[in-house]
């Protein structure tokens, strides 16, 4: 059998590299996306491993709705990315700068 | 002891893969990286008795998700040289805002009766129960509230998506159907008299 | 193929979500009509979302008479806390739906653009009414998603779109944090449901507390980000300077209403065990966003952008009544946000009327000498500058004094004083615009919008703020009647 704490391991490993991803990749909003993705895979395969050792299923259910959500927030992510490519014909971001004037 | 090697095999793929999302420098590389990643996820949810959730990520996930990015990827035309701009200079920051983050999750994970003897031991479900099912029941009843939400915020992403992209284009022809259907005769017909 | 039994029955009790349902159907509806009228009657559809808009309010009274309070199996509740978050978030949209009234008369897609606004109040509404963190979290998305398009609705205006991709990368990316925070909580005690999770996290020994900690930690952040407290405001102003000014407007009131909603629910229904932790967290928000608020506001020359750095500060002493955590620092909270709603709408009325042709009428030095040329204006904008400082009997006094007085009620001396002095600095940029006003020579030439839906708001919501300001007790009372159902 494998312990619970395995499959939180390999969530946290996700989640972890999901982060480091948006720093290195502070530029590239797609990939931006991607490590979004990544963060939440491990979401999702917390809820499910947690749904499976509690033996409760709204676990799996909030997992079937975070992948439903994350889905439109793909689409609406992509479309405003698109919108800002035809405007400034690529997708590299400023960094955000917070007392800019 | 089956069941250890896939959950090592899946885990260590999907880590692994997701490694290669965020390090390799072609950005269509990274999305195939993703879509690796995803399967193995998909593994780790089959070995959670949860079949329906690796189904549907495969399906959804790999079948519609990926290939959107991929199709935006393609479109926009990404400079590959930008991707890496930078990498350097935050990987110090990163790496170790990251690792602490890691070693605080893994802590959090292990602690008390997540690491417990308790937990750690759920038998899995019998081969008479269908997950499929299962879920059904649920998310028609206590959840359907969810589902509704969710339903309008797939319906939102829809609109969003279109108005934020389409545009007419000046050079195409297209119909005016308001215009068409009040139209009246004495825009098309003039009587001469003879 | 077995019988499938259904576990619940058919839920009872649906008139409670009537509002929801009117919603949902008209903004389907508006967006039917949109594509069936010609484009120079597109107006009608702006009409009928107001008029929606108000049906629903209507309706939340209504239905607030009903015996019952709970539907959906108890995963949605309509208690009179809900019912005053709910009549703010009906009011916050027909406001902005009315300042968008000329706004977004040139743009395409009128009817889309309405058609989401109603969505986003849906959402709103539905995340108010949440007692579980499942209707929450996808009430939260419905309404982050339809913000997100509404911010890049300008699809043609680099700024917007910029604003928009800003924006929507650092709330998904707080969306996230939320959930993993959830995921521990979850795991911890097997529960979506406020109360339930609340109880048993209240009863858990030692061995389970680094892992509910780390879950609150998470999920206060990602709460944190989306009513833009400090550290977490990144995104406030690149998304208030770059979106549609009425969305503007909207979005820094109705987000923020059921946004605090939901930190206020979760506070006291999941964490009242931990109010010891939770409470030194939120005082290091508290100082930090009042800080960065107030200071980095005096920076600025583009007045959106002021009024961004003005709302983060807002929450900040907001955050303050959460300190507190006695039900007169709650019904500060609900005090502060409807005096708050009415100044915000109230400037950002004015600040449309200031646009024209070339100039957008954003930056400070646009509003030198307006006093010489609109006399009536330059007071509204006056007054409501004096209540966003904080200067006895006006709105903005009450809102602060009731906060101020719930802290130090609950021994927290040195916060209040904090409150003071960074409420002293604030009222420093709030009095350099009514200087500009007053006593600056006009640099261009006025030439106002004439609009007589901008004008209502200018004048009623100046009067709102006069009249809280002379007699609050009526508003102070109805916020401590809608705390009955929260504590």
């Amino acid at each position: 059998m494998i312990p619970l704490s395995s499959f939180l391991i390999v969530g946290a490993a996700l989640f972890s590299i999901g982060i480091i991803g948006l720093f290195l990749n502070r530029k590239n909003v797609i990939t931006i996306l991607m490590c979004i993705e990544l963060m939440l895979l491990a979401v999702n395969i917390n809820f499910a491993a947690f749904s499976h050792f509690l033996g409760d299923i709204g676990g799996q259910i909030f997992v079937f709705f975070v992948l439903t959500v994350a889905a439109a927030e793909v689409a609406v992510g992509l479309a405003i990315l698109v919108a800002y490519y035809r405007q400034r014909r690529s997708i590299i971001i400023e960094d955000i700068n917070t007392l800019q004037g | 002891m089956l069941e250890s090697a896939f959950f090592w095999l899946f885990g260590g793929l999907a880590v692994a893969a997701s490694l290669g999302v965020i390090l390799s420098r072609n950005t269509m590389h990274s999305v195939m990286w993703l879509i690796l990643c995803f399967f193995n996820a998909a593994g780790l949810f089959f070995l959670l008795d949860a079949e329906f959730l690796g189904i549907i990520l495969i399906l959804i996930y790999v079948g519609a998700v990926m290939v959107l990015f991929m199709f935006v990827v393609m479109m926009l035309e990404v400079n590959e040289a930008v991707k890496r701009e930078g990498w350097l200079q935050y990987l110090p920051v990163g790496g170790m805002i990251a690792v602490i983050l890691f070693i605080e999750l893994v802590a959090a994970s292990t602690s008390g009766l997540f690491g417990s003897e308790q937990m750690a031991m759920a038998a899995h479900m019998g081969a008479d129960v269908n997950n499929t099912v299962e879920i059904g029941k649920e998310l028609y009843t206590r959840y359907l509230l969810g589902f509704e939400i969710a339903a309008i915020i797939l319906l939102v992403a829809l609109i969003g998506a279109i108005v934020l992209t389409l545009r007419e284009r000046k050079d195409a022809k297209y119909q005016n159907i308001s215009k068409q259907v009040h139209v009246r005769k004495e825009d098309r017909l003039r009587k001469v008299s003879m | 193929m077995a019988e499938v039994v259904f576990p619940f029955p058919f839920p009872e009790n649906l008139e409670l979500i009537l509002p929801e349902i009117i919603l949902a159907v008209m903004g389907m509806v508006v967006l039917l009509m949109s594509v069936f009228l010609s484009v120079s009657r597109q107006n009608i559809v702006a009409g009928v979302s107001i008029a929606t808009v108000i049906a629903v309010g209507a309706s939340v009274l209504y239905v607030s008479g009903s015996d019952a309070s709970t539907t959906f199996y108890g995963y949605f509740v309509l208690d009179p806390f809900a019912v005053y978050a709910k009549l703010l978030i009906a009011i916050a949209t027909v406001f902005a739906m009315m300042l968008s009234l000329n706004y977004v008369k040139d743009e395409a897609n009128v009817g889309e653009y309405y058609t989401i606004m109603l969505f986003a109040s849906l959402g709103m509404m539905l995340m108010v009414s949440a007692t579980n963190f499942v209707t929450m979290y996808l009430g939260l998305e419905l309404m982050a998603l339809s913000v997100y398009v509404l911010v890049g609705y300008q699809r043609d205006v680099l700024r917007s779109t910029e604003a928009a991709l800003k924006y929507f990368i650092l709330g998904a990316l707080s969306s996230c944090m939320l959930l993993y925070g959830l995921t521990f909580l979850y795991g911890s005690t097997g529960s979506f449901i406020f109360t339930e999770m609340g109880d048993i996290i209240s009863n858990s020994g030692e061995d389970q507390r680094l892992a509910v900690l780390t879950g609150m930690l998470f999920v206060l952040a990602g709460l944190s980000f989306k009513v833009s407290v400090a550290p977490f405001h990144m995104w406030t102003p690149d998304a208030y300077e770059g979106a549609p000014t009425p969305i503007t407007a909207f979005m820094s009131v109705a987000p923020k209403v059921a946004g605090l909603v939901v930190f206020m629910r979760i506070l006291v229904d999941v964490f009242p065990g931990l109010q010891a932790e939770y409470t030194t967290i939120l005082m290091f928000l508290a100082v930090l966003s009042m800080a960065v608020g107030n200071i980095a506001a005096i920076a600025q020359r583009n007045i959106k952008r002021m009024l961004a750095y003005s709302t983060i500060g807002h929450i900040g002493f907001i955050l303050l009544g959460l300190i507190a955590g006695s039900n007169d620092g709650y019904a500060g909270i609900l005090i502060y946000m409807t005096i708050y709603l009415f100044m915000t709408m109230g400037v950002f009325a004015i600040i449309i009327m200031m646009r024209r042709d070339e100039i957008q009428g954003e930056l400070l030095d646009d509003f030198a000498g307006l006093s010489r040329v609109r006399p009536g204006y330059a007071l509204a904008m006056g007054l409501l500058m004096f209540s966003m400082a904080g200067i006895p009997f006006l709105g903005g006094f009450w809102a602060k004094y009731a906060v101020f007085i719930a802290v130090i009620e609950a021994d927290h001396i040195i916060l209040a004083t904090l409150g003071v002095l960074f409420s002293a600095i604030g009222a420093f940029y709030y009095i350099r615009i009514v200087k500009y006003m007053y006593f600056d020579e006009e640099r261009v030439s006025f030439n106002f919008a004439k609009s007589a839906p901008l004008q209502v708001i200018v004048v009623l919501t100046t009067l709102v703020i006069v009249a809280i300001g002379i007699y609050p007790e009526p508003v102070m009372a109805m916020c401590r009647l809608a705390l009955a159902g929260l504590v």
